[in-house]
């Protein structure tokens, strides 16, 4: 079976930086599949170069193949490429606080993708909107639609923005950080939200996170990006169990969990290096407490077994 | 307990928007009679949501913000009386680190420019090799000292900010979410950084954060503000939480854990806004009971009547909710009551519940769906009703059949049996008590205090 969204040994490059290097992905209908990595990890960018996106910030894919429902994006023009997006590609942006025109109301913002994308008239797109404001547990609708942007809470300026990625009746909804602007309160909600409509419409959805706590909660994989290589990649539970990647098991330690005595949470030393200045070998080893002098000279490939991969010289062939 | 460092006595601040043509002028209470007093070492850490009041905390005790009324003492002195030379020297032992150190590092300035600023201010001479003392005692390079802020890393800028912030080696120092810009993985390198400064430098903070699970790990005591006021002080890290918006709160984060993945508590509304709080209503039609009367007078901290063991003492305000009433409509009531739980009674009538749903047609559905009543198959809500809740207050049986009496002699027609009590904060659903049903009293409730909506469809935020 295709798969609904596929990402092959994709690089990008911007001008002559190469800022992700080989990066593999598959995400099928229903499915959640959490990105996650500090700022710089190259998150974002594989979003975009999913969407098709680079060009924006001049970037390209310069080796590899994206692929959407069994489409290659690269062969499509740019006006097929625009048909996809806000049509069959969704995506919540990570500050819904500049996501939102300060001068439209919130009802012609939403009602938009569906008449662009849709066809639809303006009543029945009004229409849609409403039933989505609804859906998304918006309280008076009506009044919320009517209403302007700085007139509304973060957490249901992020419910609008939403509602827009959805006018479109997408079957991949991309969310960029879609929590992090936000209060603990409110996070729960939208994660619901997103949650729900993954259960609900069969969606399938693309979370970009740095929050390992968020992936443990709603993710059915995981792919950890470092540097803007993959460091592991699988099913949720056995990494949350057993983390093969000394990266990866750094980002699940470093969260306060109940119960830890003071002192013994543990950051990650130092950095993510910018991409002009990656180090040799495996990109993690200066900032990992297991690295020997072999991890700087040779690149660790991943190694897969079972329904998971990792890519690190520490991990036993055997392991996975 | 040491002496104190700091005592915030009864501290008000109220904020007025300007009026204008047609245009009444508008109140909010930012913070409202907050106490707290802070020990010499103590870490005591402020938590709540957007708009709670404890960034303006923050700014009353710095003084960075005139309060209403209140009072906030330093070892002894009323930093609310001092004149501005006097309010400057007293400065020189507080200081306070900020949540963005994208904007709280001016551009132009050196990290060296930036590190010198506060002697200036305080006309005091910079001793030779302080620059580079700072520096290392936040762990930075100190060649970084001709750096700019745009050649910062955040981490590296929210070091820089703590070095400011500690040049002058204040007693007392003010966290305001220094970490809620940052990854986690630099969150908890600066949380280190700071645990670690402190023990050195034997500082106090007041650590302000939205994240309770960083708060509890974190700092000694911990205070919960909702809408400007202090709602629960817990004493210590593992200090069982009791009022239902502490719980809310640790029930939002999640754990990096997928074993424990749970239902997320279903929607909460918005909080409402600070402005115009309305004063409590008696109830319409209805003469409160004696008992309920005089619960209804100005709310206040109070200990728990009998006190738990000592790990979970705990102050309590009561406040505000929505009591949410939510009944099982089930006409022939084969159940046993008292003999089933709520949970039994929600697993085994889960078809009958659900024609019980498309029977009441008339029930708001939107409220419902809002709530997330609507998918729990054969519960509706019937009425909602604003309360005070003071959490630990023993309030009798009573109280809630009081609420049934009226929910069962109102317009309804059908034969509604009131089997669960869903209590709600702001919307959030805290069905703390539902298997407790059939008990005679409860421990978190509060007397009715507004008024009962004849009709969910004229639900109302109600919140004072």
């Amino acid at each position: 079976m295709t798969a609904l969204l596929e990402l092959q040994n994709v690089s990008v490059a911007i001008g002559s930086a190469q800022l992700l290097d080989g990066v593999s992905l598959r995400l099928e209908r229903g499915q959640t599949l959490g990105l996650v990595g500090e700022s710089g990890s190259g998150k974002s960018l594989t979003a975009m170069a999913a969407m098709g996106l680079l060009p924006l910030i001049g970037g390209h894919v310069s080796a590899g193949s994206v692929r959407f429902d069994g489409q290659d994006l690269a062969t499509l023009t740019d006006p097929q490429r625009c048909a996809l997006r806000g049509r069959r590609i969704g995506f919540v942006t990570q500050n819904p606080m500049t996501a939102l025109d300060p001068v439209q109301r919130i009802g012609a913002q939403i009602d938009v993708v569906s008449r662009l994308h849709l066809g639809l008239t303006k009543p029945v797109a009004r229409a849609r909107t409403l039933d989505l404001l609804t859906q998304l547990r918006i309280p008076e609708a009506h009044a919320v639609a009517e209403a302007w942007p700085h007139q509304l809470s973060g957490g249901m300026k992020q419910r609008i923005v939403i509602a827009m990625a959805l006018a479109g009746d997408p079957e991949l909804i991309f969310a960029d950080e879609p929590t992090t602007a936000l209060d603990v309160t409110v996070q729960a909600q939208i994660i619901q939200i997103l949650a729900g409509l993954v259960r609900e419409k069969g969606v399938a959805l693309l979370l970009i996170t740095h929050d390992m706590g968020v992936v443990a909660q709603i993710c059915d994989r995981v792919a950890v990006l470092y540097a803007g290589r993959l460091a592991e990649e699988g099913p949720v539970a056995p990494i949350f169990a057993a983390p093969q990647h000394p990266y990866t098991k750094a980002l699940i330690t470093c969260i306060p969990q109940e119960g830890m005595a003071r002192g013994t949470l543990r950051g990650i030393l130092g950095a993510v290096p910018s991409a002009r200045q990656y180090p040799s070998g495996c990109r993690f080893h200066p900032r990992c407490a297991k690295a020997t002098a072999e991890c700087a000279a040779e690149i660790p490939l991943l190694i897969t077994q079972g329904d998971g991969q990792a890519a690190c010289l520490h991990v036993p062939k055997s392991a996975l | 307990m040491t002496a104190p460092m700091l005592q915030i006595e009864a501290l008000t601040k109220r904020f007025q928007t300007g009026g204008g043509f047609l245009k009444r002028p508008r109140t909010m209470l930012a913070v409202r009679d907050v106490s707290l007093t802070i020990a010499k070492g103590e870490v005591v850490g402020v938590v709540g949501e957007s708009g709670c009041g404890k960034s303006t905390l923050a700014r009353l005790v710095l003084r960075l913000l005139e309060p209403t009324s209140g009072r906030v003492v330093m070892d002894g002195t009323d930093l609310t009386s001092l004149g501005p030379s006097a309010l400057r020297a007293a400065r020189r032992r507080m200081a306070m680190v900020f949540q963005d150190p994208y904007s709280s590092l001016d551009p132009r300035f050196s990290v060296a420019d930036v590190l010198t600023e506060p002697f200036t201010v305080q006309r005091r001479p910079l001793p030779p090799g302080q620059i580079a003392e700072m520096l290392t005692a936040v762990g930075l390079p100190t060649h970084m000292a001709t750096s700019h802020p745009h050649q910062l890393s955040g981490g590296q800028r929210q070091r820089v900010g703590i070095a400011r912030a500690l040049a002058l080696r204040p007693e007392f120092v003010v966290l305001d979410e220094p970490t809620a810009s940052l990854d986690v993985s630099i969150q908890a390198q600066i949380i280190n950084l700071l645990a670690g400064l402190r023990d050195q430098m034997g500082l106090t903070y007041l650590f302000i954060s939205h994240d309770l699970g960083l708060v509890r790990y974190f700092c000694d005591r911990i205070v919960v503000m909702y809408l400007g006021a202090v709602v629960e002080i817990l004493p210590s890290q593992d200090a069982h939480p009791r009022h239902p918006y502490t719980r809310a709160l640790i029930d939002s984060g999640f754990a990096p854990n997928p074993a424990r993945r749970r239902a997320i508590a279903p929607l909460s509304s918005e909080i409402p806004s600070p402005f115009d709080l309305p004063p409590a209503a008696p109830l319409p039609g209805a003469a409160p009971t004696p008992q309920i009367a005089a619960a209804l007078s100005d709310p206040r901290l109070t200990h728990l009547p009998t006190p738990p063991p000592a790990s979970t003492r705990f102050e309590s305000r009561s406040m505000p909710f929505h009591i949410l009433t939510a009944a099982f409509v089930h006409e022939s009531n084969t159940f046993k009551r008292g003999e089933t739980t709520l949970q039994d009674f929600r697993n085994d009538v889960l078809d009958e519940g659900q024609t019980a749903i498309d029977r009441f047609g008339d029930v708001n559905e939107e409220l419902a769906g809002f709530l997330d009543i609507g998918s729990k198959a054969g519960w509706q809500i019937t009425h909602t009703v604003s309360a005070h809740a003071t959490p630990g207050a023993r309030v009798a049986r009573a109280a809630f059949d009081h609420i049934a009496g009226l929910i069962c002699d109102g317009a309804r027609p059908h034969r509604a049996t009131l089997d669960g009590i869903l209590l709600s904060l702001h919307g959030s659903m805290v069905p703390t008590f539902c298997e407790k049903a059939r008990a005679n009293s409860f421990t978190v409730c509060g007397p009715l205090s507004a008024q009962i909506c004849p009709s969910p469809s004229r639900w109302t935020c109600t919140p004072w």
